[in-house]
């Protein structure tokens, strides 16, 4: 068998009988040019090595130990191993090569797997098993992944405003190669907070023209992927048709835990709400009052639900890191705080509908993306993080320095409104919060969440942040 | 014992807990629980726990033995089923073992020998390998079946997809596409591979006429279902009984061992089956399956 050498491929062969992979295996993946060779003979070793090292593939025998203290092999020490894998490590194939292929939950376990895009774009399972005596047969599928992951790494990848690991860039051309590109210009649309990677994907044709779509990738861990997919399929596409953009596929194949979604946009964008805010109100009023209509879906369908400050803060920013803020928890009394009972109008909220997730096509119409936080929430959340990321998001926070007598103010109408740097826009804001809220604590109550979440963040505008919080307390008593 | 919450504590420990946990409980649970237990695995989701339930739910059988050694009890059932558990750990340790040096011996001969495809070396290690598959059929049919709701028609198509590539003539499905039937997919795949071999070669025999050709044909009715697979071959050249018994003296991968397969996949599934010859060239393989309650 001849291979092409030079080939970056790291591969982990799990095999309990030393002298096999020593003698047999491990020459022929040399053979194929394989980077990195990894062994493990137990289960164990197995999950260090995968913790410790980037690999793109294991070979998997079934029938190993699980560790010295528990040296008899068992095939089911294999298969837990496989599930470990399908799970921590979703996107990483597997080859099973094994004496015990026909056991039932082998083949139950391989026949369970969903196929996915894999690096030649084609879709296909993730897990092969073939018979040790069919070694060569198992080499081969290795060889030909080797070739095709090859191939995707020559797929180039320009990044504006974003620095992609080897994994994103993965996700990335195994998008390319579905759709025939040789290359890609990836720009980042979230300078935000999470560990998202929200981009804008241009891709690149056979000739070197652009292909005539614009296309959203989101990159992050799997579980948040799935979480975002399913949040598309269960309420965004219930949102009326061109304020969303549509899913084209997923891609996970070798890209351990991480996962690509990406969209293709129906409309072109040219800008988003921040661009607007920050250039002129009309536009940007315009803009609000479609996207009211937009959102009216969720709105529409709300509920009264009686809950704590607490849970309404658990919603927006979770307990453990709320459990952190110890001094501020202490010297304005906020547990005491967070036990006080409300009314809200439960309803799905997008819940991160900052400025960077709401795209504007040039008829000024809204596109909302990233559906990684949609959930139920008080029906105020939406207005709510746009009223406030202006002086939160990094996109924005250093743009304008509004005077502390404006948070002074929050919870006086009047006040607010005169010295508000958006007056129009404030305007409007607080009449759709009035619209939709099922009294003043609830919006109170979520402004208060609001700005606990940004306490947790790293530089956040602490001292604006702070106040709003003070406020909340004395404004809710 | 709440084997529910069992289940879901044991999902939640730790490797080596979980381990010394299904220990525990296929030390204490008695012959009723873990019956309890062959019906949760067949729901335990993880394919590694329910290759362990499925350990602790067989483990029964095996203490059984003891019992009849001490008692003068004569279960046949069990007997047969401790008999069935020897046999096939026998065989799997036996492919364990062969499996990797079989692989070697293909690496090396395609490295050290000249023209290996064209070699003497290929044409026995192919049938060395297919002996290893006819030896995995029957450690297979040895194994208690596990039943679930089968797409009939996809199992078959699968089966044939992987034959007809060997064979001369055409082999056509005439089964509804839609019909699912409860039965144990891997035995039902190691019928119809066995039945098709053995038509495939019948019918790969030159003879001066043209051949059929092979037809599996099946339905259900309202207590069972049924196949038949029809071939245009040479026919039966010896009684069913005799091709049963061949098992013991002719070489394996051979229509006897096929038959004998066959027939242990069959019963273990309750049914019956019956090879006569087909009108007026060939033979014909009917087994039936009867529906589960």
């Amino acid at each position: 068998m001849k291979y092409l050498k030079g080939i970056k491929l790291n591969i982990l062969h799990i095999e309990d009988e030393v002298e096999w992979f020593e003698k047999t295996v491990k020459p022929l993946l040399l053979d194929i040019g394989a980077k990195g060779i990894f062994h493990a003979d137990s289960f164990d070793g197995a999950t260090q090595i995968l913790s410790e090292n980037d690999i793109d593939y294991v070979v998997l025998d079934l029938a190993i130990p699980l560790n010295l203290e528990n040296p008899v092999p068992d095939v089911s020490n294999g298969l837990r191993l496989a599930s470990y894998i399908r799970t921590k490590y979703a996107g990483t194939p597997i080859l099973i090569l094994t004496g015990q292929q026909t056991e039932e939950a082998v083949e139950q376990f391989v026949e369970d797997q969903e196929p996915t895009t894999f690096w030649d774009g084609k879709r296909k399972s993730l897990v092969k098993v073939r018979p040790k005596r069919r070694v060569n047969e198992a080499i081969s599928l290795l060889a030909e992944a080797v070739k095709e992951l090859d191939a995707i790494d020559a797929i180039e990848i320009e990044e504006t405003g974003c620095k992609l690991n080897c994994l994103e860039k993965r996700v990335i051309r195994i998008f390319c190669k579905e759709n025939s590109a040789i290359a890609a210009r990836v720009k980042t649309l979230n300078d935000g907070l999470s560990s998202s990677k929200v981009l804008q994907v241009s891709l690149i044709g056979l000739q070197g023209q652009e292909l005539p779509w614009t296309s959203l990738v989101k990159i992050d861990t799997k579980q948040n992927i799935d979480k975002e997919s399913n949040n598309f399929r269960d309420h965004v596409n219930k949102l009326p048709v061109a304020s969303y953009p549509n899913i084209l596929n997923e891609y996970v194949a070798g890209c351990a835990d991480k996962k690509g979604i990406c969209y293709r946009f129906a409309t072109h964008y040219s800008s988003n709400y921040f661009s607007h805010l920050t250039s002129g109100e009309d536009s940007t009023l315009t803009i609000l009052e479609k996207l009211k209509n937009i959102l009216s879906t969720w709105s529409n369908n709300k509920a009264v639900e009686q809950v704590s400050v607490g849970a309404i803060r658990s919603l927006i920013c979770p307990d453990h890191k709320f459990e952190k803020l110890t001094k501020i928890r202490q010297r304005l009394g906020l547990d005491e705080f967070e036990k006080k009972i409300l009314n809200a109008n439960y309803s799905i909220q997008h819940a991160d509908l900052h400025g960077l997730n709401i795209l504007v096509s040039e008829e000024l119409h809204p596109i909302i993306i990233d559906y990684g936080d949609i959930k139920l929430a008080p029906s105020v959340l939406d207005i709510v993080t746009l009223e406030l990321s202006p002086y939160f998001h990094p996109h924005l926070r250093e743009h304008k320095a509004p005077e502390m007598e404006l948070f002074e103010n929050w919870f006086n109408n009047d006040n607010f409104l005169s010295m508000a740097p958006f007056p129009k826009v404030s305007k409007f804001l607080r009449e759709w919060k009035a619209e939709n809220y099922f009294l003043e604590r609830e919006y109170v109550a979520t402004v208060y969440a609001y700005a606990i979440r940004q306490l947790t963040y790293e530089g956040p505008n602490v001292e604006i942040a702070v106040k709003l919080i003070e406020k909340s307390v004395s404004t809710y008593k | 014992m709440n084997l529910k919450q069992l289940l879901i504590e044991l999902k939640g420990l730790s490797p080596d807990k979980q381990i010394g946990s299904l220990k525990a409980l296929r030390e204490t649970a008695t012959p009723k629980e873990k019956q309890l237990i062959q019906l949760a695995a067949e729901d335990a989701g993880q394919p590694w726990l329910k290759s362990a339930l499925l350990d602790i739910a067989n483990s029964d059988k095996v203490k059984v033995k003891s019992e009849v050694q001490t008692s003068s009890s004569d279960d046949i059932f069990d007997k047969e089923a401790v008999k069935s558990e020897a046999v096939s750990d026998s065989i799997g340790q036996m492919i364990h073992e062969l499996d990797p040096i079989i692989g070697s011996i293909r690496v090396f001969a395609e490295k050290e020998i000249d023209n290996f495809d064209q070699s003497n070396t290929k044409y026995e290690l192919e049938k060395l390998n297919e002996v290893i598959e006819t030896f995995e059929d029957w450690r297979k049919v040895e194994q208690s079946p596990v039943f679930r709701e089968v797409k009939v028609f996809d199992e078959i198509s699968k089966e044939v997809d992987r034959v007809s590539r060997k064979s001369k003539v055409d082999i056509q499905i005439d089964v509804p596409k839609d019909l699912v039937y409860v039965l144990s997919p891997a035995l039902l795949r190691i019928i119809i591979s066995n039945a098709l071999r053995n038509a495939v070669e019948s019918s790969n025999q030159t003879t001066i006429r043209e051949k059929h050709p092979i037809i599996v044909r099946g339905s259900s009715t309202d207590n069972s279902i049924w196949f038949s697979i029809i071939d245009d071959g040479l026919g039966l050249q010896n009684k069913t009984e005799v091709l049963l018994k061949s098992r013991h003296t002719t070489k394996p991968g051979n229509r006897g061992l096929g038959l004998a397969i066959i027939e242990k996949a069959v019963s273990s599934m309750g049914g019956e089956w019956n090879l006569s010859s087909s009108k007026p060239c060939g033979a014909v393989l009917f087994f039936e399956i009867p529906k589960r309650n």
